[in-house]
């Protein structure tokens, strides 16, 4: 009885989420130490410890391989004539984008970029960009940086034009609104590297299927901040507008969008960056560009190329960072805002 | 700015038309005009268009093919190889520090790797789940416990294992540099304005550039992601760290000083607990980083479920590819939101608003 009652004071002076923990403990202690059981129960428990390990759960786990495999070759042999076309379509779209950036002259490009980061951020940028084109230049990595920029070029487009009606149409259309919240959320908290999975299942090797993975691992990040800086919008504008007499289009497009503007400009902001980091990684499916030069230098154990290639994609990560950020900035400051007052995740 | 030079223009034009006809100008300011009529970005493209419609209309083919020619590429080789003859040289010198902290990190790994693999697997599912009970909710308990059964059903328990430990490492590692440096950085102005630049730089590479480096000094191997992942996931918790202890209220620290408290005492006595809550949802951001990099890190040799993944990619093997990036998506989903969790416990905790 006694030493009833000093277990229990025992376990009232441990702190309640530590007093759960003391199951697993047991449940560990007990399966680990033989000496507890008859040798019959203490060979089924090892069993049971060893299973993760065991041919059985490798085999369950090739059966599962087996039957996704099957369904892609199914899915790949009915939809494949589509896939194609849509992949020659992409793939044409990427080459003339591609075309186009090699055709302008270098310099006027150099003296473009400087103007740009200039105006918008300010002298040092511009002076920054300029050197940072020119000595990407410098190391030949030219055309690979006009590759990656076609495709986060590409790929950002169709993010946002997909991401940017869905944004507006979750803050209008309430019943879809966990739905959708519920699916973005889960979508930011995945690596960037498990979107390439399906992407090969359905693509194969490629650009496209960069473009493709960078495409809807670049939507959640925009829609976030589309719906919200659309449901947010102050509700006293929205009800002057509609005693004005202003339907709902009306008042969507003639307030609300706006309004959410700063919002949406850092939205596009962000998902231009993460278009950028995944673009990288999506060498893995074939991607071409920067990031393959990093990947195949980086396999290759020829870690100078790798710093080359690695010099440029943070060079342009910057130079897009900065101006990116900045403009959306200029946003809040012709609305009469702070940063601080608009964004609010 | 745009209105004023018009309006001059347009004073002078009606002032003195008649002058300029005598004297026999062709109206003088009308190009003027019309340049001054467009609006000052447009004008900006004009340097650009000229510069590009002068080089394509002239004998200036050489300096256009400059970026393709045989000539930049080798220079880029060269500089390439003399890189990479560098970087050896140095990885050479150090090699014994290098091989050193290589061999410490690798044992270590291994080490975690096996201690948690030694643990019985019912016990680790339960531990999880519990964890994840009392930090999010009973829904995601049973969502830890099933996630964690499939995980041991088909056969990926060793390679996920591999990647917490991976995490764990490199986690530590990262936290043990970020939160010093945190706080260093909200004590001095001058360590803050030093570092900021540097660590918003950081933020904006992405997770594959820094693998680069890694890879250069320390081969091939789980150690090279792990160093990558560790540097890589040290911004969001020194930020986070630094506004926290930044954000403390001065009432309370003057409080704690007028007691006497010397400066030691006033930081891990007051700001560091007060600070508590906002340093741990950056040690939840970083933990988010470090699982996406240390998957990532299989690129350079890592091992766990990113190599699975790779594997596959580069096999074009969906049917090995789609299970592995399955157990990732319910790892990273049960990592956020126990991490989240505890973040928002603390807040709770504190009786502060999650604001």
């Amino acid at each position: 009885m006694q030493s009833y009652t000093d277990i229990m004071d025992f376990l009232a002076r441990v702190p309640v989420w530590l007093r759960w923990m003391l199951i697993p403990l047991a449940v560990g202690i007990v399966m680990s130490v033989g000496s507890f059981w008859p040798s019959s129960v203490w060979l089924a428990i090892q069993q049971i410890n060893e299973f993760p390990h065991t041919y059985t759960a490798a085999d369950i786990g090739a059966e599962v391989g087996a039957a996704i495999t099957t369904r892609v070759d199914w899915m790949t042999a009915t939809f494949g004539e589509a896939f194609i076309r849509f992949d020659e379509v992409v793939e044409g779209g990427i080459e003339r984008v591609n075309t186009l950036l090699l055709a302008l002259p270098w310099p006027a490009v150099l003296l473009l970029l400087g103007i740009i980061a200039w105006r918008v951020v300010g002298k040092g940028m511009g002076i920054f960009t300029v050197l940072a084109a020119g000595s990407i230049i410098a190391i030949g990595m030219w055309d690979n940086t006009m590759l990656t920029l076609t495709l986060i070029l590409i790929s950002l487009t169709s993010a946002l034009a997909l991401a940017i009606p869905l944004g507006i149409l979750t803050a209008e259309y309430r019943p879809i609104e966990p739905f959708m919240r519920w699916v973005m959320d889960m979508a930011q908290t995945l690596p960037s590297m498990v979107y390439l999975v399906p992407v090969l299942a359905v693509f194969g090797l490629g650009n496209v299927a960069g473009v493709m993975a960078t495409v809807v691992f670049v939507i959640p990040h925009a829609f976030k901040f589309v719906y919200l800086g659309i449901s947010r919008v102050p509700r006293e504008s929205v009800e002057a507008a509609e005693s004005f007499g202003a339907t709902r289009f009306q008042v969507l497009m003639e307030v609300k969008i706006p309004l959410a503007l700063p919002n949406i400009m850092a939205g596009v902001s962000q998902a231009t960056m993460a278009s950028l980091a995944i673009v990288i990684v999506a060498s893995l499916v074939g991607a071409k560009g920067l990031g393959d030069i990093v990947e195949r230098s980086l396999s290759w154990l020829d870690s100078g190329t790798a710093m080359l290639a690695g010099f440029a994609i943070v060079v342009v990560a910057v130079v897009i960072d900065r101006i990116a950020e900045a403009l959306a900035q200029r946003r809040y400051r012709q609305m009469g805002m702070d940063d601080s007052g608009a964004v609010i995740i | 700015m745009i209105t004023e030079p018009v309006a001059e223009v347009h004073a002078n034009r009606t002032a003195e038309p008649t002058e300029d006809s005598r004297l026999g100008r062709p109206a003088p300011n009308r190009v003027r005009d019309a340049i001054l009529r467009v609006p000052g970005w447009v004008r900006w493209l004009l340097g650009p268009l000229l510069l590009s419609l002068f080089l394509m209309s002239g004998d200036f083919g050489w300096i256009l093919e400059l970026p393709y020619t045989l000539d930049t590429r080798e220079f880029g080789a060269d500089v390439g190889k003399r890189l990479t003859g560098f970087i050896d040289a140095f990885t050479l010198t150090f090699s014994g520090l290098f091989n050193v902290v290589d061999n410490a990190l690798e044992n270590l790994i291994v080490w975690i790797d096996t201690a948690l693999l030694a643990v019985p697997w019912p016990a680790t599912v339960l531990f999880v789940s519990i964890l994840t009970w009392r930090a999010v909710g009973p829904k995601m308990a049973v969502f830890a416990l099933f996630a964690l059964s499939i995980l041991v059903l088909i056969g990926l328990w060793d390679p996920t294992i591999e990647t917490l430990s991976l995490m764990l490492v490199a986690l530590t590692l990262s936290l043990s540099i970020a939160i010093p440096l945190g706080i260093i950085n909200a004590e001095s102005s001058r360590a803050d304005a030093l570092s900021r630049p540097v660590l918003d730089v950081m933020q904006t590479m992405p997770s594959m550039v820094y693998l680069v480096p890694a890879l250069a000094v320390f081969g091939l191997g789980n150690v090279a992601g792990v160093i990558a992942t560790a540097v890589f996931a040290i911004p969001p918790t020194q930020k986070y760290t630094t506004v926290g202890l930044v954000g403390v209220p001065g009432a309370t620290v003057e409080a704690a000083e007028s007691f006497g408290a010397s400066r030691l005492q006033v930081i891990f006595g007051v700001k560091l607990p007060l600070a508590m809550p906002s340093i741990m949802a950056g040690v939840s951001q970083s933990t988010m980083q470090a699982l996406g990099l240390v998957i990532i890190a299989s690129i350079v040799g890592g091992g766990g479920l990113g190599e699975l993944v790779e594997q596959s990619l580069t096999r074009l093997d969906a049917g090995q590819a789609v299970p592995s990036g399955f157990a990732i998506v319910l790892i990273a989903i049960l990592i956020d939101r126990v991490s989240e969790g505890i973040a928002k416990r603390r807040f709770r905790e504190l009786g502060l608003e999650e604001a």
